[in-house]
């Protein structure tokens, strides 16, 4: 009889456990739920402005559904949204995408970062974009057309970003750990552009460089084209295209593969430790050229080298001269000396890197013209 | 009495028994003092904790067939002050039953239920708890054998996810400075590998003398080092030592984040769910050991289970009334688990215990 009291007691103990008594309105069908793929965030003075976009639905022919909100906070502005899709309950567990527009982000992103580390709903390593020259709103409300919307734009962008910055984008979690960490922090810029694909006029979504935050503030914005630099310094190295002129003046377009970037403890004189050497290794194939690449004339060959590393260090230099005017350190260049360096240096390092707009750099490049693809030049 | 506990499963047990602590306070605490040197704290912890096994070996050694811990307290301190010890260690035990079970409602509510009221799990495991500690220790044992291949096959599939998104530069490298940290962190692990060791000790009274070896149970030491040092190399490697250092339950919130074959994810309800093993295990071995403490301090002899209609659930009662009453809200609870638990374990770990079995060998009562 005790057994079976028990083992009464246990089963009703795990019923209890799965919270189905105290939650009658999670008995509804998924069919209920709006799930949400992408939110965006923009605060102007005391309103927040909170919007919300599902993906389309491709199987049953619908569009994505676009929602917006204001409110005080974040959640307000969500309550505010959920009283109005009365029908439907706000899903946010599979957000794959949060915005902030650059005013907003300007204001400072902790309020966001916050929020998205305490939510339950939320994974903390969302990708976090900011919305250059535009409010997030804007971004999700207008982009993509009734077919398709910001989600689908937005997972392309997603997909595409390693083959541009070397690495997915940074989520939540990194920027904030980053922000805790160093003080300052990379996320990805969007902006939200016209195109007339499909022969008609629509709003779209595309890569525009990379936002710095530095403590909790957007300061500045890599260009899309200065990427390739950021890529070449912190050593991910993904494809790049670099054009060139070789030697007899005519435009080169070489297409980098993936090298790798060697950091090491630069040392004076009488062997202390003043700064940092990044040796960036590349190697490089001819892709487009007007005429023909000579590269079995060694001399026409290490020209054209000299003028890769050239623009290689051009390219590199913008990023670093952006890092020391912000006297922020978001290349970790104080983390790579401290790497580089020998134990008993660690204090020498740790010193130098505590103020990273004058930390010594040299930067040296390294191109090899590997190959011309098909055909035989020279 | 049949005494069928083994040694080959009092390793699965303490390991089972750890997990519980170890995500609630290990990676946190650690990321606190030590930053980066996080996983550094749990593998410098082996040694000191391997010297408290050995004493716990030398100790068990000494004891008699059918004896525990509280007949070898009993013994090293005869009369009164071993009586009060025991009814200090009885306690103890309730209360830290009690504030297991309100440790396992804090992580549904943060990880899954928020709003809940803790009462809710609090009562809800104390009812199955109690359930379990009627029957004999040697069923514990048998269910720690059940619980782990499956709490370490999740854990491991968390770890190797977690893995694949640390980042070096959130582990390394460590400056020469950092050692104190290190060291302080290393304190935090021993006080949880220490813990598991103790708690696994209750199982004393069903395992024959001789089974509890060394060298039989140095290698589930060592590879709960590793567990410890591979969950902070997975939690502080993704989040980072600041960011490790502010959140609750920072293994649930890696887990939040997994995402496995690129189409599971969101599956930090399940993996919550599971470490009710665990906290089921440590209520219902303490809830036993608690009556057993109380039982001999009161001068009495141990009743068989059975006949312990009274005693157990007055303890389970007494454990959730803690539960309840002694954190009602997150401070208290963060007061309790982050300072004074940590405190009382290594007090009874590396103060009490040693004492009381100096003494009893000091007048050649042990």
């Amino acid at each position: 009889m005790r057994r079976r009291l028990c083992a009464l007691l246990l089963v009703l103990a795990q019923l209890a456990l799965g919270g189905c008594a105290l939650y009658p309105e999670r008995l509804h069908g998924v069919e209920r739920l709006l799930v949400v793929q992408a939110l965006g965030f923009d605060r102007q003075d005391d309103a927040l402005t909170l919007s919300m976009v599902s993906a389309a639905d491709s199987a049953r022919g619908e569009g994505p559904i676009r929602l917006s909100g204001k409110g005080l906070t974040i959640l307000d502005a969500a309550d505010g949204i959920s009283a109005r899709a009365a029908d439907e309950e706000l899903f946010c567990a599979h957000t794959g995408h949060v915005l902030i527009g650059e005013e907003s982000a300007r204001d400072g992103v902790n309020e966001l970062l916050r929020y998205i580390c305490r939510s339950r709903e939320l994974r903390m390593d969302v990708p976090l974009y900011i919305v250059r020259g535009g409010s997030a709103e804007d971004a999700l409300m207008k982009a993509g057309d009734s077919r398709s919307g910001a989600v689908e734009i937005l997972e392309m962008l997603a997909a595409s970003a390693p083959k541009r910055m070397g690495s997915a984008p940074p989520g939540a979690s990194r920027i904030a750990g980053a922000l805790e960490s160093g003080g300052c922090a990379l996320a990805v810029a969007i902006r939200c552009v016209g195109s007339s694909e499909r022969g008609e006029e629509m709003k779209t979504l595309v890569l525009d460089g990379c936002g710095v935050i530095v403590d909790g503030k957007l300061a500045a914005f890599i260009e899309e084209e200065d990427l390739a630099g950021l890529d070449f310094l912190t050593g991910t190295l993904g494809a790049h295209t670099l054009q060139v002129r070789d030697g007899e003046g005519k435009l080169v377009t070489l297409r980098t593969s993936p090298g790798r970037t060697a950091a090491r403890a630069l040392r004076d004189d009488e062997r202390k430790l003043v700064g940092l050497e990044l040796a960036i290794a590349l190697e490089a194939a001819v892709g487009e050229v007007d005429g023909r690449a000579a590269l079995s004339d060694a001399e026409y060959a290490d020209a054209l080298a000299a003028a890769a590393e050239r623009e290689v260090l051009r390219l590199a230099g913008r990023v670093v001269a952006l890092e020391r005017s912000l006297n922020a350190d978001f290349l970790s260049l104080g983390e790579r000396l401290s790497l580089a360096c020998s134990a008993a240096e660690r204090e020498r390092a740790e010193e130098l890197a505590s103020s990273p707009g004058t930390l010594a750099l040299r930067l040296t490049a390294s191109v090899s013209i590997s190959h011309s693809n098909d055909v035989r030049d020279g | 009495m049949k005494a069928d506990i083994h040694h080959h499963q009092l390793g699965p047990t303490a390991f089972v028994l750890l997990l519980s602590p170890a995500l609630r306070l290990f990676p946190a605490a650690a990321a606190r003092s030590a930053g980066k040197g996080a996983w550094l704290s749990a593998l410098l912890a082996f040694l000191p904790a391997a010297l408290f096994l050995f004493f716990c070996c030398r100790a068990a050694a000494r004891r008699r067939e059918g004896e525990g811990i509280a007949e070898l307290l009993l013994r090293a301190a005869p009369g009164r002050p071993g009586r009060a010890a025991l009814l200090a260690l009885g306690l103890w035990l309730v209360c830290y039953a009690g504030f297991v079970l309100r440790a396992g409602a804090d992580r549904m509510i943060v990880a899954v239920y928020p709003g809940t009221p803790a009462a809710f799990f609090v009562l809800t495991m104390a009812a199955a708890a109690l359930a379990a500690s009627f029957a004999p220790l040697r069923d514990a044992a048998r269910s720690a054998r059940l619980f782990y291949p499956v709490v370490a096959a999740v854990l491991a599939l968390v770890l190797g996810a977690a893995l694949t998104a640390v980042r070096k530069e959130n582990l390394l490298p460590l400056a020469r400075g950092s050692l104190g940290g290190v060291l302080r962190g290393s304190l935090g692990a021993l006080d949880v590998l220490a813990w598991a060791i103790g708690a696994a000790a209750l199982l004393l009274p069903e395992l024959p003398k001789g089974e509890s070896s060394f060298s039989r149970l140095l290698a589930p030491l060592a590879l709960s080092c590793a567990a410890l040092a591979l969950i902070s190399v997975g939690v502080v490697g993704s989040f980072g030592a600041e960011l490790t250092a502010e959140l609750s339950w920072p293994f649930f919130s890696l887990v939040r984040n997994l995402v496995f074959f690129r189409s599971v994810e969101r599956v930090e309800a399940l993996i919550v769910a599971l470490w009710v093993f665990p906290d089921f295990l440590i209520v219902s071995l303490f809830l036993r050991g608690a009556r057993r403490c109380l039982a001999l301090s009161l001068g009495r002899r141990v009743p068989p289970l059975g006949k312990a209609r009274l005693a157990l659930p007055l303890c389970a009662a007494s454990a959730a009334a803690f539960a309840l009453f002694a954190a009602p809200d997150a401070q208290r609870f963060a007061l309790l688990s982050q300072k004074i638990v940590p405190a009382a374990n290594l007090f009874l770990s590396f103060v009490f215990f040693p004492a009381l079995f100096a003494l009893g060998r000091a007048r050649g009562r042990l």
